[in-house]
């Protein structure tokens, strides 16, 4: 009887991995076969040009893979800086009877459609951005750096603190775990030394930094793969300073998410996004294999 | 009498909770000086008294006044971890920090609170402090070993020898050979006596045996106050107290 239903359960949990294996395989097959034709006809032409012209069948996605990294680089350093600072209010500072109600508003705010960041994003972060911070920037002489923001506010920069802002509850949530499970007794060692209380932090910091660039990878995932909020936000225009962040672009999600609809219309493109896609694929791919690695030798 | 540690009309309460009620202790200079007392009693509260690592708990209050080296240690304009700085303390449990090196966990103190100007000086109190907890000879070859690799008994003298570091006052020990075996106790107890020439080692302990051994005074507690307070061999042979008699010769509840 036991050995059976150890049987059941070995049957249910393999089965269940299989699907999840098979369905990465699966997923990168259709994205390798879809993008064949173009890859034949282009090669890596596509990843260092940046022309989008479908009426021309050229196809070059290096604005939009530029956008994509920018915008996620950005996000992570911003989201970073919110996490651990929330992180450690939480933490240690935060008294005991207010933990409950704020972790539960942190997690709500995990939990909320990134549709919905979007729409906010649009109607509230982008013109206030524009008006406070992308506009006095550029007035002072930053214009050349960074660009100018366009009436709406859309723009790179916008799409990235957004972006910071959606994956900062779970960033956030992992580092908290980690610091609350710290042993008291270790930060009572720190404390009898004489440190003060940021320098028990900073070591504290140091002692889970693995923790920290766990959620940097998390984050990193997600940024890089968010697509509606981003969409809504970015401004999806063709921009070839994609470094420029106060001017609006394309990450490859939105890209995709705006012009696959016309994809059917012509030969190439639908090929061309999915090119994109499995390009994207990689690259978030080799920087999780990196953020993973590096995490491993500190 | 030259007492390193006054304590006068101390109430401490946690949580609404009245800990210690009314304490009085003067504590002379370079001698072991042992708390004893059942637990609940607020020795262990009183020890974290004296170096404010009480502050590290939520919705404690302390009244009254302690004066450690002449420092007001609960007034408004004493910085917490001036007192920390004078006061070491040495924990129930041993507690390194795990990821860190034997050598770090040591200099970790001096290195943070700026007590020495170079390499060498700082090699030449890592050293001093691991020899003073003797346990120079045991790690001498492997200070960059994490501290996690030591044994029980060796991670409680790497903390003795962290707080030595600092070169306090006073040294707090908090019940510090109650995780040991009785072998790796000895040898703390033994380092212990030897303490007293550098520094005032106030020790808690619940062990009434452990408190005749090396103490030169003994307190002890009863309920948040202090019943009994004189030398170790008055204490133990003609106590003035009837709790306290019943305590050290174990007929106590």
């Amino acid at each position: 009887m036991r050995i059976r239903r150890f049987l059941d359960v070995f049957t249910i949990v393999s089965l269940a991995n299989s699907i999840l294996i098979l369905s990465v395989v699966l997923v990168s097959l259709v994205l390798v076969v879809e993008s064949l034709p173009i890859i034949a006809r282009d090669g890596l032409l596509p990843l260092v040009t940046s022309i989008w012209n479908p009426v021309k069948e050229e196809y070059g996605f290096l604005f939009a893979l530029g956008g994509s990294l920018v915008t996620a680089s950005l996000a992570l350093v911003f989201s970073l800086a919110l996490s651990i600072g929330s992180a450690v209010m939480y933490a240690e500072f935060l008294p005991r009877r207010f933990r409950v109600i704020v972790k539960n508003l942190m997690d709500l705010a995990a939990s909320i459609p990134s549709v919905v960041y979007g729409l906010w994003g649009l109607k509230v972060l982008s013109p206030v951005l524009r008006t406070y911070i992308m506009e006095p920037l550029s007035e002072l002489g930053l214009s050349q750096f960074v660009g100018r923001p366009t009436p709406a506010g859309t723009s790179i920069f916008t799409a990235s603190i957004l972006l910071a802002i959606m994956v900062t509850p779970l960033a956030s949530a992992i580092i908290r775990e980690r610091l609350l499970a710290i042993p008291s007794h270790i930060r009572e060692a720190l404390y009898s030394l004489g440190l003060t209380k940021v320098e028990v932090i900073t070591l504290e910091l140091k002692y889970i930094k693995r923790s920290i660039l766990t959620a940097t990878a998390v984050s990193y995932g997600r940024a890089v793969g968010e697509t509606a909020a981003v969409a809504m936000v970015v401004g999806n225009v063709i921009n070839l300073e994609f470094f420029k962040v106060f001017k609006p672009g394309y990450t490859i999600s939105s890209l995709i998410a705006d012009q696959y609809p016309n994809a059917e219309a012509y030969y190439f493109m639908k090929h061309a996004l999915f090119y994109s896609a499995l390009v994207m694929f990689f690259v978030s791919l080799a920087i999780n294999i990196v953020l993973l690695k590096f995490g491993e030798r500190v | 009498m030259d007492s390193v540690v006054q304590i006068r009309d101390l109430w401490v309460s946690i949580g609404g909770r009245s800990i210690l009620r009314g304490v009085n202790l003067e504590i002379p200079r370079n001698v072991v000086f042992a708390i004893m007392g059942p637990s609940g009693s607020g020795k262990s509260t009183l020890l974290r008294s004296l170096n404010r690592i009480l502050d590290l708990y939520e919705g404690v209050s302390v009244k009254g006044q302690i004066l450690i080296d002449g420092v007001d240690v609960y007034n408004s304009k004493t910085d917490p971890s001036e007192v920390r700085r004078l006061v070491g303390m040495v924990f129930q449990i041993p507690n390194p920090i795990p990821n860190m090196s034997i050598y770090d966990n040591v200099a970790l103190g001096p290195r943070i609170n700026k007590l020495v100007r170079s390499r060498w000086e700082l090699d030449n109190l890592v050293r001093w402090a691991l020899e003073k907890a003797y346990l120079w000879d045991e790690v001498k070859d492997r200070l960059h070993l994490p501290a996690s690799k030591l044994s029980g008994g060796q991670q409680q003298r790497l903390c003795i020898a962290r707080a030595l570091a600092m070169k306090p006052k006073v040294l707090l020990m908090d019940e510090p050979t109650s995780n040991l075996d009785p072998v790796a106790s000895a040898k703390i107890e033994e380092l212990i006596v030897e303490l007293k020439r550098d520094v005032t080692v106030v020790l808690v302990t619940h062990n009434s045996f452990q408190a005749s051994r090396v103490s030169d005074y003994v307190a002890f507690m009863y309920d948040g106050q202090i019943l009994e307070v004189g030398p170790t061999g008055q204490i133990f042979t003609r106590p003035k107290n009837k709790l306290t008699e019943k305590y050290i010769t174990g007929r106590f509840g």
